[in-house]
């Protein structure tokens, strides 16, 4: 009994960072279904979760946190897009990544928000049934929004912007949307993210994470809602079990293991399109 | 006869390249109108142009009354037009129905919302949806192939698919990029016969066709294009006699008869 009780007590923490780190890959994954990859999470994680952090300081209760966190990350979000829109896709993903390098700057330079080089400390823990409960209607949202009709016209738009325009999709509207449930997502994973490490600063929303979500979302599979759920909870343990199983090259153990993931499985674990294409070979023989 | 379709003095050059040059044409309304020319003529880029890919730098394009020359694809899409392509454009991971569905996007009636919220309204209309796509599936002689990767079928039945698609739409205005690219004789009589059906049924047909026993079996008007000019419009068999016609099909007479004493 006290063996897994210990078990659970160390794996806890992996399990959270899993839960966080999801809602990163998703929000990345809102955008990445309507076609674009853009780093601009990390941006509206910062702004979450600066936000969050602050209200958690001056003791607001954590729902109202949560929703302030997700609101700010939706209008930055759509602030971002109006400009974002504007560029290709491959100068997008380029913007964004400048967009990254500049949060960090103003997030250093406003000292009175953010707590500056210093960081802020955040006098709160993150309760795991908080976690829970918000990954779980991050699930039943992401489903709803994957079988309604605004899931059917981003997964056209993604694969045939002109094909889906002739149809009648709106491509502005769906990008805009888009940008907006991204940033909602951003802005709520930046606060859980805070509220997890109970210490924040510039460095918290940097390169790392956004390297992280990226990861874990191309990884878990970016054409299905499952993907970037499942990917962040391989990126995050697969380093810990990686250095459990084979301590002394576990960095190049789980590298091999992700190489292996992205030769193999190039659209990611969860591939809705794959597996069809296996159920069509069974049905096939 | 009313027009349901009316390109008037329409010019689009792409830098030094008249793809399309003071081109005017009208498509009757119920009929089937081919658009005719030989490899190169312009007649895709006329397709873009009408769907609001393209733009032009002049003239006008009417649709059903309304200047559409200016307007975004999906704002005409919601006028009544739909197409499909001439290199097959099907969406990768769909199955037919799916696809179809897809194809029906423009007339859905819930809101973005509701359908979010999978409101009862939304789940009936997203059956219906599917109930409808089934049938239009069955109209082309797909429905067997409803739950199948439409991917994996065969270049025809794809075809077949993507006219499904556009259906889905339920158009007033139906544009058909070579439907019969790629078919045999068989299935390219059977999406005639398709064709004159959905004719029959009062709906609006442009197609691309190369075939030349298709267009004048099923084409009621047409309009032959070649550098972007037309240089023939009427009946099909009138159109096909014409020397101008001829000439841009099979070259000129005298060029023929040049051949032999190339060898």
């Amino acid at each position: 009994m006290e063996f897994l009780s210990d078990l659970w007590a160390v794996n806890r923490i992996t399990v959270a960072y899993a839960m966080v780190n999801a809602f990163f890959a998703l929000s990345c994954y809102a955008v990445l279904q309507a076609g674009f990859l853009s780093f601009s999470t990390v941006t509206f994680a910062a702004i979450g979760g600066f936000l969050g952090a602050q209200m958690v300081i001056h003791g607001y209760a954590l729902p109202l946190v949560f929703l302030a966190s997700g609101v700010a990350g939706t209008v930055s979000a759509l602030l971002v897009a109006l400009v974002f829109l504007r560029l290709s896709s491959h100068w997008m993903a380029l913007a964004s990544l400048a967009l990254v390098l500049i949060t960090r700057v103003v997030v250093l330079n406003a000292p009175a928000l953010t707590g500056g080089v210093m960081g802020l400390s955040v006098p709160m823990a993150l309760p795991m049934e908080w976690l829970t409960a918000l990954l779980a209607i991050a699930m039943i949202c992401f489903w709803a929004l994957y079988n309604s009709w605004f899931g059917i016209a981003s997964r056209v738009l993604r694969e045939d912007p002109s094909v889906a325009a002739c149809m009648g999709v709106d491509l502005r509207k769906v990008q805009f949307t888009a940008f907006g449930i991204s940033g909602f997502v951003g802005g709520l994973a930046g606060v859980l993210l805070a509220l997890l490490l109970q210490y924040i600063s510039p460095d918290t929303y940097f390169i790392s994470i956004a390297f992280t979500m990226i990861a874990a979302t191309v990884l878990g599979g970016s054409h299905h809602w499952l993907g970037p759920i499942l990917g962040a909870a391989v990126y995050t343990v697969l380093p810990i079990a990686s250095q459990a199983v084979l301590p002394h090259v576990q960095d190049v153990a789980a590298g091999v293991v992700l190489l292996l993931i992205m030769i193999f499985l190039p659209r990611g674990l969860i591939d809705p399109r794959a597996f069809r294409l296996r159920r069509a070979a069974r049905g096939a023989k | 006869m009313t027009a349901m379709l009316e390109l008037d003095q329409v010019s689009l050059h792409f830098g030094g390249v008249r793809a399309v040059d003071n081109l005017s044409f009208t498509a009757p309304k119920g009929m089937v109108t081919g658009l005719m020319g030989p490899n190169g003529a312009g007649k895709t880029t006329v397709i873009n142009l009408i769907s609001g890919l393209l733009h032009p730098d002049v003239g006008s394009i009417k649709m059903n009354g309304h200047e559409v020359s200016r307007m975004k694809p999906h704002q005409i899409a919601a006028l009544g037009l739909a197409r499909t392509y001439q290199n097959v454009r099907l969406i990768p991971g769909l199955t037919a129905l799916e696809q179809v569905v897809a194809g029906s996007y423009v007339r859905r009636q819930t809101s973005m919302l509701a359908s979010f919220l999978h409101t009862p309204g939304a789940r009936r209309e997203m059956k219906a949806m599917r109930e409808r796509a089934l049938h239009l599936l069955d109209r082309v002689g797909m429905a067997d192939a409803a739950d199948v990767l439409a991917e994996t079928l065969s270049y025809g039945d794809q075809r077949r698919i993507e006219i499904a698609r556009a259906l889905g739409a339920d158009p007033v205005l139906l544009l058909l990029d070579e439907p019969t690219a790629g078919m045999n004789p068989q299935e390219s009589a059977a999406i005639g016969r398709l064709v004159h059906k959905l004719r029959d049924e009062g709906l609006t047909i442009m197609m691309v066709e190369h075939n030349m026993r298709l267009v004048v079996d099923f084409c009621d008007t047409v309009v032959v294009v070649n550098f972007g000019q037309k240089i023939a419009e009427g009946t099909p068999k009138e159109c096909i006699q014409q020397p101008q016609v001829q000439e841009a099909y099979f070259g000129k007479r005298r060029h023929a008869d040049s051949l032999p004493s190339l060898g």
